[in-house]
């Protein structure tokens, strides 16, 4: 009977110590790591979005960049119908250097009646030139809004009426009009 | 022995937890810098779409035969629009018959745009058909 209850006292104590022994420190280590962790990948989204507001901002001022070329390019209201013997022409608005790539257009409409006037419309593709900060430039089409009066000697020479954005076209060769 | 793994535990812990808090208080007062970023952003874009939206409504109708008029006029006419609050708005005549719309806000940055009158058929050989226009262009011009 004692050599029973001494064995199983013996037993008991040779199993007891090992499961407290080694408990602690892989668990506090492996919470640290989740905390760490979590902590790390909040940091790493925060700065991704901050580089992705910056992107878009470079990408707004080239767009403002696109349209203040536009503007520049057609100042001067007479130089409409010499546009298309401008394409390929370099020009510079402020910080903002340009080429202008291609022109489609212009295209008429048909109008309803007689002595109404005639609306048209032009493409107009024009690019940035390549500087230090943007190595590969961005390009962008401009669609021309353009009005022409009918006189009694045939049509008036066309008069520009509105400039609109199409969008940015991308860094490649020159694409076409939609 | 079982002190000594506590201790070591307890100071592993306290350390990570610290720091994970500071990275956390760090990454979220920069999402809210960011949002508050992106919201002057927003502002600024509507109020130079504004701009060219003004001149979009005005097209078709010349206020004067002369470009460099019409961009003299444009300019008084651009500035006198609505602002949102926080905003600060400049608008000059340039050389080459051009209206410059510089719209910045504080530690946002700036945004610029060039526009012509002569882009929207603001000015031009036909005679200037609205009599109140022409009148506002000789007030501005004064």
């Amino acid at each position: 009977m004692a050599i029973v209850s001494r064995t199983a006292r013996l037993h008991r104590g040779r199993c007891r110590p090992p499961a407290p022994d080694g408990f602690l420190l892989p668990l506090s280590t492996a919470a640290s790591l989740l905390l760490m962790l979590s902590s790390l990948s909040l940091q790493a989204a925060a700065l991704q979005s901050r580089s992705q507001v910056s992107a878009g901002q470079r990408l707004r001022q080239a767009e403002d960049g696109l349209m203040s070329a536009a503007q520049h390019l057609l100042a001067d209201p007479l130089s409409v119908d010499q546009l298309a013997a401008r394409v390929g022409e370099t020009g510079q608005v402020g910080p903002v250097a340009y080429r202008l790539v291609s022109l489609t257009g212009p295209s008429w409409q048909d109008t309803a009646e007689a002595g109404a006037p005639q609306r048209g419309r032009a493409v107009a593709t024009l690019e940035l030139l390549a500087s230090a900060e943007q190595p590969r430039p961005l390009q962008a089409a401009f669609a021309l809004e353009l009005l022409r009066q009918a006189i009694p000697e045939g049509l008036a020479p066309p008069q520009l009426v509105a400039l609109r954005e199409l969008g940015l076209r991308g860094r490649s060769a020159a694409v076409g009009a939609p | 022995m079982n002190l000594v793994e506590t201790l070591v535990a307890s100071v592993i812990l306290v350390i990570s937890s610290s720091c994970s808090l500071q990275l956390w208080a760090s990454s979220s007062s920069s999402a809210a810098v960011a949002e508050q970023r992106q919201h002057l952003l927003g502002q600024l874009e509507i109020a130079l779409l504004g701009s060219q939206a003004r001149l979009t409504a005005l097209a078709a109708e010349p206020v004067a035969t002369d470009c460099a008029d019409a961009a003299r006029w444009l300019a008084v006419h651009l500035q006198s629009q609505p602002l949102a609050a926080g905003l600060s708005r400049v608008v000059s005549a340039e050389p080459g018959a051009l209206v410059r719309v510089q719209v910045s806000a504080a530690e946002v940055g700036q945004r610029q745009r060039w526009l012509s009158p002569a882009a929207y058929g603001l000015c031009g050989p036909k005679q200037p058909t609205t009599a109140p226009i022409t009148e506002e262009q000789t007030d501005a011009t004064l």
